[in-house]
């Protein structure tokens, strides 16, 4: 999705509170007009000419007009900030809708810190953006209505004001595209670097009993050294802008100084007036530093807006199926071959999985007992064969009817901030607390959750803290047996159980109904099964051994 | 749970500056520079209004040289600020950049050394915003807002003084009129902000820690058909943002009404200006400087209540960055008495051990068990009996509540971390893979290993001809988290890992339970058979591994039951 669609797509959104800011905005330029105007008319009218009723007169116009300043300046920010948040809250949903819909290969294409950067920082500088456009459109109003009030007060002055008009465009074109190349290869260097601190904090037990961690702050130093350089070179290129886009309407004021006042020397000009013109080019030049910065935050929404938009973009491509999945059926799969990237494909053999059946999948280290799990529940797609279930290719059924009908539990389960029973339920509200508790007795897993203080409703953390391997397993089996599908695929499941449970756990699922395709490699669960299905010797063991389906 | 400090959503906001000072006193030098170029530049700002008077003053006398030679003195001005502040955002940047790359480098050299049970105690969304997008949001306070506030607070204090020094009578009016509303004004903002302000900044990090839960939870959700569910939850929280939003908002809103005490001012000094010029006591160019440097006074101290507003929520960020410092602070080592008597046993030793996650709800109790050098044994009992506990225990990953884990008669506690992984390794069941190839992720391991390090560690396991069969060999990308490889060729990794190392004990946590049976073996063989003095310490459900053990203890609801023969 292209950066300006995306940002237009924001700007609907907010459409309403940016269009009142607007006019809060505009107020506002209006009044910061008219406030130097007063200040110069009471100065002629009177201070110079000694008028007091004028003086007096003049003094409550200022004070009417920064009365009014208060409640342009309150609406302009107050519907533009809150308009900044629902339309970043309406992205971020947008972005988390399409990332969870998101099918594995379309995942693999980023990292998780990257992504996380694009959720974040990026979206928080769209937000922003967001609540800086209604004054960065009523600033150029502002400042196009400065310059006609300048041009009224005299040829010379006109010309002076008028000239900084050109020179003002060719600050705002020279520096906004350097300074957008600067700001994405610095947003560049903070993903990467916040990828090093993620696989700093996943890195966890695994690198830390062996002491690994040290190689790991080495990487990140040398990402957060990439971040410096580029920090730096964004600072050339911001601090000349700033630098040299205020310059302008200085050298306005210094040259109207000498112009103005050689007109006033001839009688042709007035010290209020060149007072209002000094005051107009001081805001000029405010003007021009907002509305540069203005610029440089929509250079930074625009860089920001390319990353997000090419996530909301990504998994373009794929074409859900719509076909109806059969409540039950059979499982087969034919020539199942998988591309993996940088090695040789792997091909699977073929299999018939009858209604109501168990059957076990074994085999060495890499000979795909996962893939091919992964394969039967349409998780992934082969690159040559087929899966078909109750006769249907699995690709052309509807996904949420394919996972209603055919459920997988993972190796490496996953158990998501909440409670035991959130996790359990995952939405489906209708579940009572007996259903619950009846899948934790067939996944073996009841005591352990009757033990805990607070039962089902025992807060467990993201990681899984102080529930073990075993139980999580279990825990996510019990939520697997929850959602009653026909047809349920394990991944070694019971590897992190011992023998005892394990026996329970296969007899609670033998006492079920369902269709069941075991990936394993204990011996006790190839024991229990109806069939077996060997994927063959190791690769560690053996090398080029066809593979042999000895089902 | 004596082991891990919780870090505040919404952490300590006092002396956040002095808790600060220690990670800036290196820098201070070139602050300092920066400071003062900045404070020249605002200087020669300050005295544009002050020429412009003079011009005036001038301008009513007819001296028509005088005019030019001030409206040339404005040009000179002008040119010398716009030089001047670019040399000194160049500093400050420069200098702010050297702050918070030490600090970020510092939180990660923390987090690289705090205790494992702080990194599980904590979301790791959280933990990584505080890490990342918070410090750049720091950075960008330093690079762009600090600038502001200098020039900002130096425009105040010059403009006052040169005010001063043309009229003191129509500075008081300015002081009287201006200064106590603003003050009271600027006390109900910092008030009302104080209270806003974080209240925002943890909604958001809530909101940002779930969506980093949902990349992860991503194919889990989907699986379950929670999407809808998990979207749900996520909308309640960018409600729960959207409410905090508005109440900062709100508090902004005394921002807003300054304006009208600015009006009020302008009023007083054109009154007071007028009566007095009228009488003779100041000039008519007095009275335009002061109106002229008053107006730019009033929106520089609207943008330093600005400024003043952001540095509010900036300092929030500071305060949470530094907390995350300070939880994550290493805890100290034991520290030994040197005539502390010194258990004679060489092995390894866990005295009366007891631990828990949640206050109350101890997981090992009291457990006392030791393991002789070159000791072979098994750990064993049910799922959640606490044998991954005592096994992170008994490498020092985590700190025991109560009791001792001593190695060759040395408390863990006590030892440094470098010495504690030369000494004892563990290796679970799930191996972390970083993106790049099989080599980058084989580096992680201490002692900057090299490629024939690498080559003669798959080799004494008997995996030669697995990696020669990879693409590429060791050069095999796994991609971007591993999955290229299976989760039985990730234990292989950590296993080959742990095979480059030379430790006195090994622990494998259910590090073969992804393999098949026979290559477990042939590993579990090879790794111990690598050092006859090493203890190797074995978690493991599969029967056939237990059964090949000389010795093994037995946990059950944490506590050790009997020492099976």
């Amino acid at each position: 999705m292209s950066p300006v669609v995306l940002l237009r797509w924001c700007l609907r959104h907010a459409a309403r509170g940016v269009t009142a800011s607007w006019v809060g905005g505009l107020a506002y330029q209006g009044g910061l007009i008219l406030l130097p105007w007063c200040l110069g008319r009471a100065l002629d009218e009177g201070i110079t000419a000694g008028d007091r009723p004028a003086l007096f007169r003049w003094a409550a116009a200022t004070l009417a007009v920064s009365a009014a300043l208060t409640g342009a300046e309150f609406a302009m920010r107050w519907w533009a900030a809150l308009a900044g948040v629902r339309a970043g809250n309406a992205l971020l949903l947008r972005l988390a809708g399409r990332v969870l819909g998101w099918d594995a290969r379309t995942a693999g294409g980023f990292s998780a810190g990257d992504l996380v950067t694009r959720g974040t920082r990026d979206v928080e500088t769209i937000i922003v953006w967001i609540a800086t456009v209604p004054s960065l459109v009523s600033g150029v109003l502002g400042l196009v209505a400065v310059i006609a009030v300048v041009a009224t007060l005299g040829p010379a002055l006109a010309a002076v004001g008028l000239a900084t008009v050109p020179l003002l465009v060719a600050v705002n074109l020279w520096y906004p595209r350097r300074y957008e190349r600067a700001n994405s290869a610095l947003s560049a260097a903070h993903s990467a670097r916040a990828d090093a601190v993620e696989d700093l904090l996943s890195a966890s037990t695994a690198v830390r009993g062996l002491g690994g961690e040290t190689e790991l702050v080495r990487r990140h130093r040398a990402a957060s050294d990439t971040v410096r350089e580029r920090t730096l070179a964004l600072a050339r290129v911001a601090a000349s802008w700033a630098a040299h886009a205020p310059f302008v309407p200085w050298l306005a004021t210094a040259a109207g100084v000498g112009v103005g006042g050689l007109m006033v020397l001839d009688g042709a000009f007035s010290v209020g007036g060149l007072v209002s013109f000094a005051s107009w080019m001081t805001l000029l030049g405010r003007q021009v530093m907002m509305l540069t910065f203005r610029f440089s935050q929509l250079g930074d929404a625009w860089t920001a807006a390319t990353r997000v938009g090419a996530v909301l973009g990504a998994g373009a491509g794929e074409r859900p199926g719509t076909g109806r999945a059969p409540e039950d059926g059979e499982l087969a799969a034919t020539d199942l071959v998988v591309e993996r990237p940088g090695r040789a494909p792997l091909r699977l053999p073929g299999l018939t999985v009858h209604s109501g059946s168990f059957v076990a999948v074994v085999g060495g280290v890499g000979t795909g007992k996962t893939t091919l799990l992964r394969l039967l529940a349409g998780l992934e797609e082969p690159s040559a064969g087929t899966v078909r279930f109750g006769g249907t290719e699995l690709r052309e059924l509807d996904p949420d009817g394919l996972r209603d009908a055919i459920t997988i539990v993972g190796q490496r389960p996953l158990l998501l901030s909440g409670t035991i029973a959130e996790n359990l339920r995952l939405g489906r509200d209708g579940l009572t607390d007996d259903t619950l508790r009846e899948a934790c007795r067939t996944a073996a897993v009841d005591a352990f959750v009757d033990e805990l203080p607070d039962g089902l409703a025992t807060e467990v953390g993201e990681r899984g803290n102080s529930v073990s391997g075993g139980q999580l397993q279990r825990l996510a089996l019990a939520r697997g047996l929850l959602r009653g599908a026909r047809v349920l695929l394990l991944d070694d499941v019971t590897s992190a159980v011992d023998a005892a449970t394990e026996r329970r756990i296969l007899d609670g699922l033998r006492a079920l109904d369902v269709t069941i395709v075991f990936a394993t490699s204990r011996p006790a669960v190839a024991a229990a099964a109806d069939r077996v299905i060997d994927l063959g010797e190791a690769v560690t063991t053996t090398t080029g051994k066809e593979l042999v389906s000895n089902g | 749970m004596a082991d891990v400090r919780r870090l505040a959503e919404e952490p300590d906001l006092r002396r956040v500056l002095r808790r600060a000072w220690p990670h800036l006193r290196a820098h201070r030098g070139i602050v300092a520079a920066g400071i003062a170029v900045n404070l020249v530049s605002t200087l020669a700002l300050t005295l544009v209004p002050v020429l412009i008077g003079r011009a005036v003053d001038r301008l009513l006398d007819h001296d028509r040289h005088g005019l030019l030679v001030t409206a040339g003195a404005v040009l000179g001005l002008v040119v010398a600020r716009t030089l001047l502040l670019r040399w000194s955002e160049l500093l400050l940047t420069r200098a702010g950049e050297r702050v918070v790359q030490g600090l970020r480098d510092l939180v990660v050299e923390r987090l690289g050394a705090t205790p494992l049970r702080f990194l599980e105690a904590h979301r790791g969304g959280d933990l990584l915003r505080r890490a990342t997008v918070e410090i750049a949001e720091l950075a960008t306070f330093v690079r762009s807002q600090l600038p502001d506030l200098i020039s900002l607070g130096g425009y105040l204090v010059f403009t006052a003084l040169v005010l001063v020094g043309s009229s003191w009578s129509l500075f008081v009016v300015l002081l009287v009129v201006f200064g106590p509303p603003m003050w009271w004004i600027t006390r109900r903002f910092r008030g009302a902000a104080e209270r806003a302000y974080p209240a925002e900044a943890a909604a958001q990090a809530d909101l940002a820690a779930t969506f980093t839960e949902s990349l992860q939870a991503r194919e889990q959700l989907r699986i379950d058909g929670a999407t809808g569910t998990w979207l749900g939850r996520m909308e309640r929280e960018t409600d729960a943002y959207l409410r905090t939003a508005r109440a900062a908002q709100r508090a902004a809103t005394w921002i807003d009404v300054t304006w009208v005490i600015q009006g009020l001012t302008s009023a007083a000094l054109l009154v007071g200006g007028g009566l007095l010029a009228g009488a003779d006591l100041v000039t008519v160019g007095v009275v335009v400087t002061f109106v002229l440097a008053s107006r730019d006074l009033f929106s520089s101290v609207d943008d330093f209540t600005l400024v003043a507003g952001e540095m509010l929520e900036s300092r929030v960020g500071l305060a949470r960055l530094l907390d995350l410092l300070e939880a994550a602070e290493p805890p100290a080592r034991v520290s030994v008495g040197a005539d502390a008597p010194r258990p004679p046993h060489r092995g390894l030793v866990a005295e009366a051990v007891s631990y828990a996650y949640r206050d109350g709800e101890p997981v090992l109790h009291d457990v006392s068990v030791s393991f002789a050098p070159g000791e072979h044994a098994g750990l064993v009992g049910e799922t959640g009996s606490g044998k991954t506990t005592l096994a992170k225990l008994l490498c020092g990953l985590y700190r025991p509540d109560g009791g001792a884990v001593r190695h060759g008669g040395d408390d863990l506690a006590a030892l440094d971390p470098a010495e504690l992984r030369r000494r004892l390794v563990l290796i679970p069941q799930q191996v972390h893979v970083i993106a790049g190839s099989l080599a980058d992720n084989l580096a992680l391991t201490p002692g900057r290993p090299t490629r024939a390090g690498f080559a003669a560690a798959a080799d004494r396991l008997g995996l030669t001809g697995w990696v020669e069969g990879l693409p590429g060999g060791f050069d095999a990308p796994l991609g971007r988290r591993g999955e290229r490889f299976s989760a039985g060729e990730r234990q292989l990794v950590g296993l080959i890992r742990a095979a480059m190392i030379d430790p006195d004990v090994l622990i494998l946590d259910e590090a073969t339970a992804d393999l098949d049976p026979r290559t477990a073996h042939r590993i579990e063989a090879a790794l111990a058979r690598l050092r006859a003095d090493r203890t190797v310490l074995v978690i493991a459900h599969r029967t056939s591994t237990i059964e090949r053990l000389p010795r093994v203890v037995r946990l059950s609801a944490g506590r050790v039951e009997e020492p099976c023969p």
